[in-house]
Parts: structure tokens; C-alpha cells; sequence
């Protein structure tokens, strides 16, 4: 009954029209089209905000949900995102019901039904994601499906959180549900809501009021789409999806069609594996022919024993942020849009992996997959119209630090900490910097909460929270910088906490065309400090930045520098740690930015003067911060002359490169070296 | 006599609404920017002639000037003001450009957001290098952790007097709960640097202008206020000396956003933003009082934008607590009124990427060059040129044939760009356009009205605006609204709204208490914390209110508390039943008000108590009533209007007939109480042309407003 990986991976494409919908078609007079595609805007635009203003978790509060509408048959027709991903993915828990339970005697479909869903064996992205489905039915009729998806920060699995980074199967993972039915007559049965709520017991009032706001915003946005269907009949509403599907289709069609043909290339690495630090690579070629795009990720490394893996619908959902937010964002949140894609995603690598693996991290598992995209994307429009949607690539970091425990107000929480999660540095475009702490990689308009709101709600102090110097890209145009924050656990004995963020050793993130990568984030956490003595002393030498933290040490208490991504621990009152959220990749090369920008960098304090003399070789008065243009120019001249003098031919290059060969101890999870074969198996339990 | 003036300066004209002793005078006539006082005080001419009076015999027997005015945003959009400094807690420097993150999001539309490859953050008004972190914290519950440290704060005033600051911001973390440190900074700073020292810096505390939780928000606040103060002080001084010089001696009130006025000297430059569109709210709310009309959509569609709020219960009830101020998020609260870029001047244009679909706005041609049929240089097609292209707009009566409008480029630029390309005739295309705009504005009412918990169809429209007239019929209908009211002073409806204002102080101050605790849901029971912080607020409002000349019994209090479900995101405001706490049974009271309002607006499935409820802000309103002005009235007529009304006959075209027909054209001028006109009909006023469909029915009620409704 479980739809195969393929299976799921075709769903998120449209199912070509019936008969039927072609005839619906006709019905839609002239204006009608522009008219009613702008009024299902509306609709969605209401049944967000009736979303974000219901719900309790910090992906909600930060505008990180999706509501979409979709056809009888599961395709999507629009949305409002949000993150894209789960507008892509909305697709296959629907098709799964309409194929498998409405007409199935026990469970069947009727108005008032409620589905929930969870499992990414059944088309989520991971089991974090809940999503509730509802049908649309007017005079006894189909007409349509909407959902609300969100993440839920807790799913009772090995770890607080709802991503454990110790999981080795999805029996790790807490709860995983395959669509069910959760609700009769528009009300959630309370018997299985109850079940959920128990099952996540680290936080059960968040549960049970995100339950009640997915199901407020996908009811709302069914009772318009019916009031619709009764103001202009069941069939055009019909033909009007179906053409919003097709336009969609057509217009990507047409752009990738303008475009030239060829084969692009890029690889990525990561420096995490579930709880250990091992390389894993992921690897794109991207084939460009007519009105197709494949995507071909062989050459990615195989799955492990981690739950760092995602299923090839999921890969395609999150290279589909992306295509919905660069190169196709003029174009409908649809279904159509990804018609023209194919994805190949060989069975065993690390997005494709056996049914039993774990998947809980899917998302941070994918980010690697974002980066290829983009810069497969970016070399594919630089020769095209869309030259200023060519950029490098978000931070791509996603921030996820988890936290649990009772908070200063004595209730069970497990959430994320949205801070850095929301403030990732922005990619360099062809003809401007990328945007400072612009947001999450994963839902481009996420929010950080104000210090405030998190020192009045959780049990955390915030030494310093600003942009991370010397963080973004380097480059003609540099990505946008990324943050650092420092928590101390405060008004509670202790705290708990994990880290999903990658990027200790090596970025995922990448520069473009000369770009630098943005700077690799280090785990930084203080046991056993007296700060709060310091702090009431008016001690002049407290840090000001994370780098004055760990160089000054003025703060006594047992450091330790490590990687940024950590197990659940026990953090005690005083203790604190510092988290970064990644920059965005830079653009061009370094010696052509414009001398009076790196000045403007060195005023905003988003570089170090080491970065304006080193990298950008730029000479000016420390003081006054005004460049000399002749005498930068000069240095640049004699940095391309070194250049030069370093240089070596391409075949002297390989023949020394290729001999080259990481430690052998983070190699476990690679597979074989250098192209990321599949060398052994992995047995599930 | 009582003699009343009020004034809307918005970016094109400056709208005058007068009452004079029972009569009423309105008039309309270009901004000066450059000095506003020229068009204000032409606009007074202008009343004064119409009068037959002299300007000195009108404003000596004037009671009270009110206004709103633009000029705030102005100073903000040209960046136009003082090199200012942001002094902030030390390790937090960064708040205004890290801006939440998606703060490049903010103003931006649906279409802008998606295109994630040409955002742009807005530049901060105070630079990174102007702004210190000073040594010191305070906590959430508003204990201080860190002592000021005053040595360090010396050296870093230094550093931004050396970097050239004219003023100061303090905004410190958790000052809302502890503004000591903030005071201290500014004790500092004045000692340090007096007035005889490059005159007199001011220091502007982020305490003292918004007292409520969020950093962001509460900083972001405070600098535009700072920033604004004084190209508004400089703008508003010189109006008032000349208002002055011309005989005026009485006070002069400005429009505020949040729905009421205070005295010119009491009005902080971010309460100014908006007022015009706040001041048609508050006027529709009261016209609605006198003609009967409890539930009311007031929509303004001038060139550009169209504008509309709501009105319940006869009440302009809904605010926003953190509206963009141009893109910025500030802390206030305002009278909430939506605009999305639909009017006049919208720009018809097709999509290639969509097949050629064809879209309208949100880009418009603005004034200059205007549409193409004002032939200043305009080629794309626009809502007005569809008009015409419809034979709705006259193009010899346009501003009361003050400004003649050329058909032939109206039709030229529809052909063009539209009708050429679609393979359709100009007619079609532009009706599509009209359709169009129409739907999309209508659609904005629906939302808009559903959002609030209500049905558009137990709504009246009131339409005004120089395009309201021309387009309600339809986009009310699409709304759902099938009765629309439009008023014989529709052009300047905001300057009238401004004459119904009352006297209104809003005073907020952040205080979290768990009105229901979590898990137990018991009631909290430090009914003093609550109460002393009410106190304080009654205290400075009647300080306020008693300065500006009315006596303390005038004053009306009401509390409005802003609470959540604990843990949701949401805050609700709702009004409080209770002004003080004393008891359980009150606790009971203000949750029940809180719960009704919840269930209302959004659904009782997300209602959870058993998740505790918080409290987060309380907001004091004072109000002191203020006469509002008495619409004239005029004799009943007959129902068919004098033959002199009808002023000719020319070809429209009507969806309903499927073709242009000869239509009567009315003079609105000439209809009187009692006359009804059936559709199809045009009828045309100075400034807006009313466009009646068939199937539909004007009638003239005794205040001389156009009602239509379907027959």
C-alpha cells in the first residue's frame, strides 16, 4: 500500500488533464482567469494569517508554514509560502488518500473529513512535518483539497526536538504517521488528537494547539474555495485549477526552452553524519535540453546508519525553493512547474535510501543538494535574460538548534531557537551583494524573533546577538553576512540543547564564478562560568563578539572548542554557547570590488581589516577609512602577478590533486574515494 | 456661529473641508512642497471666496483648525533630516540592519517577495558607524544585571560628537521594564553637552516614546521620531504663524493615526503618517452614525491606491499595533486602513511569462506623465484611459473641464499595448481592464472583511475618492456589498472625516502578567502591579489632557488590553469591561471579553485556556468628546430630477447590454433630495464622474448623498 520512492517522485509533477477538466476549461470567460487566480490569492493569503496568529511553535511564529489548494487529484494549484518545500510535497499525502482511501469502506472521504500526515514514506519531507489535508466538496462533489503544513519542534522520538541526530532507524523517530483520518463533521476526533499530544510529551501544549491551527487555516481556505464553487459552479472551478496548472507548465517551458542547451556541473561537501563528523558528497549534473531540465545526482555518497537522508521526492521539494524563488518566481506556486524536471536519484545513495532509514534530519541533509542547485541554475541563466536572477548560494546552514526542558514560566518546551535560524547571509547576485542575515535557507521570509521576546518566553539570557564578522563570501560582490548569538542558561537550573548546524570543518555553501565560500562556523560553549558576577561587578572586559569570547577569555569557566553541531546536553544556569548562522556564498573575484564598498564593509563592521588588506588588497587610512584608488590598484596588480607566480599548469595541477586524499577516519560514510561509490552495506534493525 | 476648518495635505492637492455656520464649503487645490503653508493657506483663500468673505473676517471667526499632512513621510523618503546617533546595549548593535531578518520583505508585495534574486534590506536611517553599544543590561523581569558603566559611555558620546551626531537615540534592551539606564544616558549627555554646545542635542528615549517589549520595533520607533521631529516642527510652525498673521488665535489640531486629534505641540511626528486616510475612517464612521448605517466599508480609489477600512457597529474599531511606516515596522498603534496599488492611474499590462495575461498595476503612471489621455508623455494604457475608451469619463469635464483628457491616445495606448497583441478589439480590452481592477479591489474588501470575523454582505460601502464614484458599482458587487453610499463632498472626504474627530491620547505600557496561569489556569492575584501601572497611565493622560484646555471631568477613560494565549504568537487586543482589578470575579470578567473576541475573529477551535493566558500591554485611551458638525439638509424634491439636470446624452458601454448605448448624462450639482435615476446613467460631478449600471438605482437623500442600490 506504501507508494514506492518513484512513485512519490512522479507525484510532485502534475497528472495531465482529464477530458473533463479540459472541458471546465472553456467556461472561463475572458478577465475570468486573472480575476479568480487573484482571488485565490486572497484566499490563501487569509488562511495564512489565520495560520501564523493561531499557532505556538517558533517555525510558525516565524512565518515558516505553508497553505495550499489543490486539484481532485493532488496537484497543486497555488500556495502560499512559506517554504516551498512543503507546498511540493502538500501534493503526495493528497494523492495518496484520493488513490488509496476514498473509496476504501472503512475509511472513505466525506465534507468534513480531516487527514493528517506525517511520514515521509508517505510523500513529507520529514516526520517533523505534520500536515493537515482536508477535501473540498460542494453539492456532494470533489472539487478540490487544502492543507496547512508546519513544523512541529518535538516528536517524541530518542532525542528532544524532533530531529535526533543518534537515530539509526525510523523506529528512532518518534511518531510517523501515514495519512490517517483525524477528523469527522470539521472537528478533530479529540481521541486521536489526545494520542499525539501523548506521544509528544516533551511539549504536549504546542502540539495540541499547532494541531488546532493547521486545521483552523485548511478549513478556512476550504469553506472560500466552496463559497467560490457555489458563486460560479463546481466546473469552473475545475477548469480554472486545471488552467493554472497548464499556464504554469507552459510558461517554464517556454523560459527553459529560451536557454541554452548543455550540461552543467557542481559538487559540495558536508562535514556531518548524524552524530559524527565524517564527509559525505553530494553531486549534481544538470542536463539542459529543449524545454527539460534533468537533474542527475549520481556520484552522491550512499546512505548510512544516520538519519541524515532524505527521499528523492524530498530532494526535489527543497531544489524546488530555488526554481519557485529565482528562476521561475514570476511564474504560480504549481504543480506546472515542475512538469518540465526530471530527477535522477540512484537507489542506495544518501537521497534514496532503504525504506527503514531514518530520515528525521532530511532537511539539513538536503542543503548541500540547495547549493548544487543554485549554482547549476546560476551557470545555466548567466548567458540568458534572467542574468539578474544568477547568484551564489544562500547560507544554506539551517540553523537548528533545539532546546528543551521547563522554561523560566515552569512549562515543558522543545523548540527551536529561531535566532539564527532566521538570519542565514543571503548569496552575491551577478550585479549586487547578497542581502546580510536575510533569512532561512529553507523560507526566504522567516523572522528572528527580537531578544526580548526570547529572554521573556525561554530560560536563556543573550550575552550579544549581531552580524558575525568576516562571515559572508568574499568576493566582486559578497554574500550576505550570517549572525552569532550567545545564549547563557538563565532563571532555571538547567537547559537542554542540540545542533543540527553543519559547517565546523568545511561549508556547503559555495561562491560563484571566483567567489569565496562563506567562513566555517565553530562550536564554541563555556561550562561553569562566572558571568553573572561579572556582570553584576560592571566588569569593563565582558565580550562584545563571539571572537573576543574565545581570544580574550575574560569570561573564566571550562571552554571548549569544538564543532557547532552537538548532541543533546545538559547545559547548567551560567553556562553558555555561542550559535552562528552561516553567511551566503560571494561573487566574482575579490581584487575587482569596488575599493570604496570594502570601506563601507569595514564601517558596517561585516569585515576585519585583515579581510580589506589580505583579500581584497585594498590600501586606506585605518583611521578615517578613506581608500587610496591608485595605490589599491597597484596591490591588486602584484596580487594577480603572485597569482600568476603560484600558478601551474592544469596538468601538473591534477597529477598533484590527485593524489591527495582526506584522513581516512572521516572517509567511513564517503564511499569510495574520490566518487562516492557505495562500499559496503548497512543493516537495519 | 460656529465656524470649523480642516485640511488634508496629501502629495497631489491639499483638500479643504469647512463648516460655516451651517454651511458647508469645500475645496481643492495643488500641495506646495516645497512650502506647505502656500497651498494651505491658498486653500483658505479659495473657501474664503467662495464665501464671499475676506480670509481675516474668515479665520477671526474661525473655532478650530485641524489637519493631516504628508510631510512626515516626505522627510523620510528624501532622507532629509539630522545626523543622528543610536546608542544601544553593548553586543546588540546590529538590530535595525539585522531587521528580524526578512525585513527586505516589508511594504513589498505578494509578486516583489517571491523575487528572491533583487531584494534589497532598507538602509538604516542612523549608519552602523553612528551607533554604540553602551556596557550595562537589564533583564525581562526588569532587574539590572550590569551597572552602567558611565566611563565607557563618555568616551563613546565622544567618539559620535567627533563622527558629528546632532541628536541622540537611546534605546536599551528590556527599557520598557527598567528605563533607569536610559535616564541616566540622557542626564549624562545634557550635562556633558549643554545647550550653549552646538545647540541643544536632543536625546530621545526609546522609554518614553514607546514603552513596550521588542527591541526592534521599539528602536525603529524611537529613530523616526527623532528623525522627523524637525522638518515637521519647521513645516508646522510656519503654517501656524501664518495662520496666525491671518487672524487666527485659537488652537490648531492635527490628525493623528490612531483616530483622534490633540494639540499641534502635543503630536509626535510618526503619529502624523496616514492620517488623511485615518481622518475618511473616522468621518465615515460618524456620517454612518447619522444616516443610520451600523457596518460600513469606507473606500477611498484616488490615482494610485486604493484605501479601505472598516466600520462595525458603528465603530472605526480595528488598529494596527505595528504598522510599516514607508519599510519600516514601528510600535504604535494606528486605526487600521489597507491600500494596495489599484486607482486611476494603474498601469494594464500583459505578462509574457503568463501566456500575455493581462494584469493591472500595481505600478501606476502616477500624475506626471499620468495616463496616456493626459497626453503629458504617457504611452501605457491605464484604469482612467479604459474609462474613457467606455465613454464613463468625459473627456472635456475631467476636474470640472479644468483638465482636458485626449480619447484618441487613451485608445491608441490600449490598441498598442493591449487589444494589438491580444488579437482583441479596444473596447474588450478595455472592459477587461475595468474588470480587472474592479475584481481586485473588490476581492481586498472581501479578505479584509472575512479577516475580521464578518460577512462583506452585511456591509454598506461608502465610495469616494475621485475614482471611487466611477468604479463602486462594480467592485462593491464584487465584494459581495450590493447598497454604496457616495457623498455630494466625496473629494475631500478625509478633510470632512478630520471635522468629526474627538480629542483621543493613547497611553501604553508593556506588562506581562499570566492573567490565567498555564497547566492550572488560575487567576494571577497581584491585582497591584496591574492596577499601579493604570494609575500611571491616568496619571499622564490627565496631565496631558488638562494642558491642552479641557477639564478633567471631560475625560473618558477605556482600557484595552493586548493578551495571548500562552505560547501562541498572536497577540489580541480586546477592550477591557474592567478598568482596575480587584477580584477574581473581575479576572473572570476581562477573560470572557478576551475569549469572545478570540472566538470571534478567528474560531473557537484554537481556543486552548488550558495553555495559559498572558498579558502583555495595556493601552489607556483618553477621549474627550468634540461637536461634530451638522450636515445640511435640503427640501424634499419630486422623483424624476429638473430637466436642467440632465445634462446630455453619450454612448457607454454596459456589460449588461453587451454594446455601447446612448446614455443620459446628469449633473450632480443639479439632483435633489428625492430624485432617483435608474441605471444605465452617468452622473458627473467637479471631481468624480458616478457610473451607474442598469439593474441599478440612485436616489438623492436629504443631505443630498447619491445612494445606489440594485432595483
Amino acid at each position: 500500500m506504501r507508494p514506492d520512492p518513484k512513485k512519490l517522485l512522479e507525484w510532485i509533477k502534475p497528472s495531465p488533464p482529464t477530458k473533463e477538466e479540459r472541458e471546465c476549461m472553456k467556461l472561463l470567460q475572458p478577465g475570468d482567469y486573472e480575476i479568480y487566480t487573484e482571488k485565490l490569492n486572497n484566499f490563501l493569503l487569509e488562511s495564512k494569517e489565520i495560520f501564523i496568529k493561531l499557532g505556538v511553535s517558533s517555525m510558525l511564529r516565524s512565518g515558516d508554514v505553508v497553505t495550499g489548494i489543490y486539484t481532485p487529484t493532488g496537484d497543486m494549484v497555488a500556495a502560499w509560502c512559506g517554504t516551498y518545500l512543503h507546498a511540493v510535497v502538500g501534493q503526495l499525502p493528497i494523492k495518496f488518500v484520493a488513490e488509496t482511501w476514498l473509496d476504501e469502506p472503512t475509511v472513505g472521504c466525506k465534507d468534513g473529513d480531516i487527514f493528517y500526515a506525517s511520514d515521509p514514506l508517505y510523500g513529507g519531507i520529514h516526520n517533523c512535518d505534520q500536515i493537515v489535508i482536508m477535501p473540498v466538496f460542494n453539492d456532494g462533489e470533489l472539487i478540490a483539497w487544502t492543507n496547512a503544513a508546519v513544523h512541529q519542534p518535538e516528536t517524541g522520538a530518542c532525542e528532544p526536538g524532533g530531529m535526533p541526530l543518534t537515530a539509526k532507524t525510523r523506529h528512532d523517530e518518534g511518531m510517523l504517521l501515514s495519512p490517517i483520518k483525524i477528523g469527522e463533521n470539521f472537528r478533530l476526533r479529540e481521541d486521536l488528537v489526545e494520542m499525539c499530544v501523548n506521544l509528544m510529551s516533551r511539549a504536549p501544549r504546542m502540539q495540541a494547539i499547532d494541531m488546532r491551527a493547521r486545521l483552523s487555516a485548511a478549513d478556512r481556505l476550504r469553506q472560500r474555495i466552496v463559497s467560490l464553487a457555489q458563486e460560479k459552479g463546481n466546473d469552473f472551478v475545475k477548469g480554472l485549477f486545471r488552467r493554472i496548472v497548464i499556464e504554469a507548465e507552459e510558461g517554464t517551458r517556454r523560459r527553459i526552452k529560451e536557454w541554452n542547451d548543455g550540461t552543467y556541473r557542481a559538487v559540495t561537501f558536508m562535514d556531518i553524519v548524524g552524530e559524527k563528523h565524517k564527509l559525505v558528497r553530494n553531486f549534481l549534473t544538470l542536463h539542459k535540453k529543449g524545454d527539460q531540465i534533468i537533474w542527475d545526482f549520481t556520484g552522491t555518497s550512499p546512505e548510512t546508519d544516520s538519519p541524515q537522508h532524505c527521499m528523492p521526492h524530498a530532494l526535489a521539494a527543497n531544489i524546488a525553493i530555488h526554481l519557485m524563488s529565482y528562476s521561475f518566481n514570476d511564474l504560480p506556486v504549481s504543480a506546472g512547474v515542475l512538469a518540465p524536471m526530471e530527477f535522477i536519484v540512484p537507489e542506495g545513495c544518501m537521497f534514496n535510501p532503504h525504506f527503514e532509514a531514518a530520515q528525521s534530519n532530511s532537511a539539513p541533509s538536503c542543503h548541500g543538494g540547495m547549493t548544487l542547485g543554485t549554482i547549476c541554475m546560476s551557470k545555466l541563466m548567466f548567458d540568458s535574460p534572467q542574468r539578474e536572477l544568477v547568484a551564489a548560494a544562500t547560507g544554506n546552514t539551517g540553523v537548528g538548534v533545539l532546546v528543551s526542558g521547563v522554561n523560566q514560566w515552569g512549562v515543558l518546551i522543545a523548540d527551536f531557537l529561531a535566532y539564527g535560524l532566521n538570519s542565514e547571509g543571503h548569496g552575491a547576485r551577478s550585479d549586487m551583494d547578497g542581502v546580510d542575515a536575510f533569512g532561512f535557507s529553507h523560507c526566504p521570509t522567516g523572522r528572528t524573533p527580537d531578544i526580548e521576546d526570547i529572554e521573556i518566553e525561554y530560560q536563556f539570557l543573550n550575552l550579544l546577538a549581531k552580524l558575525n564578522k568576516d562571515s559572508c563570501g568574499f568576493g566582486k560582490n559578497r554574500g550576505g553576512a550570517g549572525t552569532e548569538i550567545v545564549h547563557i542558561v538563565n532563571y532555571v537550573p538547567y537547559a537542554l540543547y542540540n545542533s543540527h548546524v553543519k559547517g565546523s570543518k568545511i561549508r556547503n555553501c559555495m561562491g560563484l564564478f571566483g567567489g569565496y565560500p562563506p567562513s566555517t562556523l565553530p562550536g564554541i560553549e563555556v561550562f561553569h562560568t562566572n558571568i553573572w558576577e561579572k556582570m553584576k561587578r560592571g566588569d569593563k572586559d565582558l565580550p562584545s563578539s563571539a571572537m573576543q569570547l574565545i581570544s580574550e577569555r575574560t569570561i573564566k569557566g571550562d571552554y571548549k572548542i569544538d564543532s557547532i553541531f552537538q548532541k543533546t546536553h545538559v547545559m547548567e544556569n551560567g553556562d553558555l554557547w555561542v550559535v552562528f548562522s552561516g553567511g551566503g556564498g560571494g561573487y566574482g573575484d575579490a581584487l575587482e570590488r569596488d575599493p570604496e564598498m570594502v570601506m563601507d564593509d569595514l564601517r558596517r563592521e561585516i569585515i576585519s581589516h585583515w579581510t580589506a588588506e589580505n583579500i581584497y588588497h585594498v590600501a586606506y587610512n585605518s583611521e578615517t577609512l578613506e581608500a587610496d584608488v591608485e595605490k589599491t590598484e597597484q596591490l591588486r596588480q602584484q596580487e594577480r602577478e603572485d597569482r600568476k607566480a603560484r600558478g601551474t599548469t592544469w596538468a601538473e595541477f591534477e597529477k598533484e590533486w590527485s593524489q591527495l586524499r582526506p584522513p581516512e577516519d572521516i572517509l567511513d560514510y564517503y564511499g569510495s574515494w574520490p566518487d562516492g561509490k557505495k562500499t559496503r552495506e548497512i543493516i537495519r534493525l | 456661529m460656529r465656524v470649523t476648518l480642516d485640511v488634508d495635505i496629501g502629495g497631489t492637492f491639499t483638500d479643504l473641508f469647512l463648516s460655516y455656520d451651517g454651511k458647508t464649503v469645500f475645496t481643492k487645490t495643488p500641495t506646495t512642497g516645497y512650502k506647505l503653508s502656500v497651498g494651505f493657506m491658498q486653500a483658505i483663500k479659495d473657501a474664503a471666496a467662495l464665501l464671499n468673505i475676506s480670509v481675516k473676517e474668515l479665520l477671526s471667526s474661525t473655532e478650530i483648525v485641524r489637519y493631516s499632512t504628508t510631510i512626515a513621510m516626505n522627510t523620510l523618503l528624501q532622507r532629509t533630516g539630522p545626523r543622528l546617533a543610536l546608542i544601544t546595549t553593548e553586543g546588540f548593535e546590529d538590530v535595525v540592519p539585522i531587521g528580524r531578518g526578512a525585513s527586505w520583505s516589508d511594504q513589498l508585495t505578494f509578486r516583489e517577495i517571491r523575487n528572491l534574486g533583487r531584494i534589497v534590506k532598507p538602509e538604516p536611517i542612523i549608519s552602523r558607524e553612528m551607533t554604540v553599544g553602551v556596557k550595562e543590561r537589564v533583564n525581562s523581569r526588569g532587574e539590572i544585571i550590569r551597572p552602567l558603566d558611565e566611563e565607557d559611555l563618555l568616551e563613546k558620546l565622544q567618539y559620535l560628537v567627533d563622527k558629528g551626531a546632532r541628536g541622540f537615540v537611546v534605546s536599551l534592551l528590556f527599557s520598557y521594564a527598567n528605563p533607569t539606564h536610559e535616564k541616566c544616558i540622557a542626564e549624562i549627555i545634557r550635562k556633558e553637552y549643554p545647550d550653549f554646545y552646538l545647540g541643544a542635542m536632543p536625546v530621545v528615549l526609546s522609554s518614553e516614546v514607546t514603552p513596550k517589549q521588542n527591541e526592534y520595533t521599539r528602536t525603529v520607533t524611537t529613530i523616526l521620531n527623532a528623525y522627523l521631529h524637525y522638518s515637521m516642527w519647521e513645516q508646522i510652525s510656519g503654517t501656524g504663524d501664518e495662520l496666525r498673521d491671518s487672524g487666527y488665535d485659537k488652537v490648531i489640531m492635527m490628525v493623528h493615526n490612531s483616530g483622534g486629534m490633540a494639540e499641534v505641540f502635543r503630536t509626535a511626528a510618526i503619529q502624523t503618517f496616514n492620517g488623511g486616510p485615518v481622518a475618511g475612517l473616522i468621518g465615515g464612521a460618524n456620517v454612518g452614525k447619522t444616516l443610520g448605517y451600523d457596518n460600513i466599508v469606507v473606500s477611498d480609489m484616488g490615482g494610485t491606491s486604493f484605501d479601505l477600512g472598516l466600520v462595525v457597529a458603528g465603530s472605526s474599531r480595528f488598529y494596527q499595533y505595528h504598522p510599516l511606516i514607508d519599510r519600516w515596522w514601528v510600535d504604535m498603534t494606528v486605526l487600521e486602513t489597507r491600500s494596495i496599488g489599484a486607482g486611476g492611474g494603474s498601469i494594464a499590462w500583459l505578462n509574457p511569462v503568463m501566456g500575455n495575461r493581462l494584469e493591472v498595476g500595481p505600478q501606476g503612471a502616477g500624475s506626471i506623465p499620468g495616463p496616456a489621455s493626459y497626453n503629458l508623455g504617457g504611452t501605457e494604457p491605464t484604469v482612467t484611459d479604459a474609462d474613457i475608451v467606455l465613454g464613463y469619463i468625459n473627456s472635456d469635464y475631467y476636474h470640472g473641464g479644468r483638465m482636458r483628457l485626449d480619447k484618441g491616445k487613451a485608445v491608441s495606448a490600449i490598441r498598442e499595448n493591449i487589444a494589438g497583441p491580444l488579437g482583441i478589439e479596444v473596447e474588450e480590452a478595455a472592459l477587461l481592464i475595468k474588470k480587472i481592477v474592479d475584481a481586485n479591489m473588490g476581492d481586498t474588501i472581501a479578505k479584509e472583511t472575512f479577516l475580521r470575523g464578518y460577512k462583506p454582505s452585511d456591509f454598506i460601502l461608502f465610495a469616494f475618492g475621485g475614482a471611487g464614484p466611477t468604479h463602486c458599482c462594480s467592485y462593491g458587487p464584487y465584494a459581495g456589498i450590493n447598497k454604496i453610499v457616495v457623498f455630494p463632498f466625496s473629494p475631500v472626504f478625509c478633510a470632512f472625516g478630520s471635522s468629526t474627530m474627538d480629542i483621543l491620547h493613547l497611553y501604553e505600557q508593556s506588562l506581562r502578567l499570566p492573567l490565567l496561569a498555564p497547566g492550572t489556569m488560575k487567576p494571577f492575584e497581584d491585582y497591584d502591579v496591574f492596577n499601579k501601572t493604570l494609575r500611571s497611565l491616568q496619571e499622564k493622560a490627565i496631565k496631558d489632557i488638562t494642558n491642552e484646555g479641557f477639564p478633567v471631568e471631560s475625560i473618558k477613560f477605556g482600557l484595552e488590553i493586548e493578551a495571548k494565549y500562552g505560547g501562541q504568537l498572536n497577540i489580541l487586543r480586546f477592550m477591557s469591561p474592567r478598568l482596575f482589578i480587584n477580584s477574581e470575579a473581575d479576572i473572570a470578567e476581562v477573560y470572557k471579553a478576551f475569549e469572545d473576541e478570540y472566538c470571534r475573529v478567528y474560531n473557537r477551535i484554537s481556543a486552548y485556556p488550558q495553555g495559559g493566558v498572558d498579558v502583555l500591554n495595556l493601552i489607556l485611551r483618553a477621549t474627550v468628546d468634540h461637536p461634530k458638525p451638522e450636515l445640511p439638509t435640503y427640501p424634499r424634491a419630486k422623483e424624476t430630477p429638473d430637466s436642467e439636470a440632465l445634462k446630455s446624452k453619450r454612448d457607454a458601454f454596459w456589460v449588461e447590454y453587451g454594446e455601447f448605448r446612448p446614455t443620459p448624462v446628469y449633473d450632480a450639482r443639479a439632483l435633489k433630495n428625492g430624485n432617483i435615476i435608474n441605471g444605465a446613467a452617468i452622473i458627473e460631478a467637479e471631481d468624480t464622474t458616478i457610473v451607474l449600471p442598469p439593474m441599478l438605482k440612485l436616489s438623492v437623500d436629504k443631505y443630498h448623498n447619491f445612494i445606489l442600490e440594485m432595483t
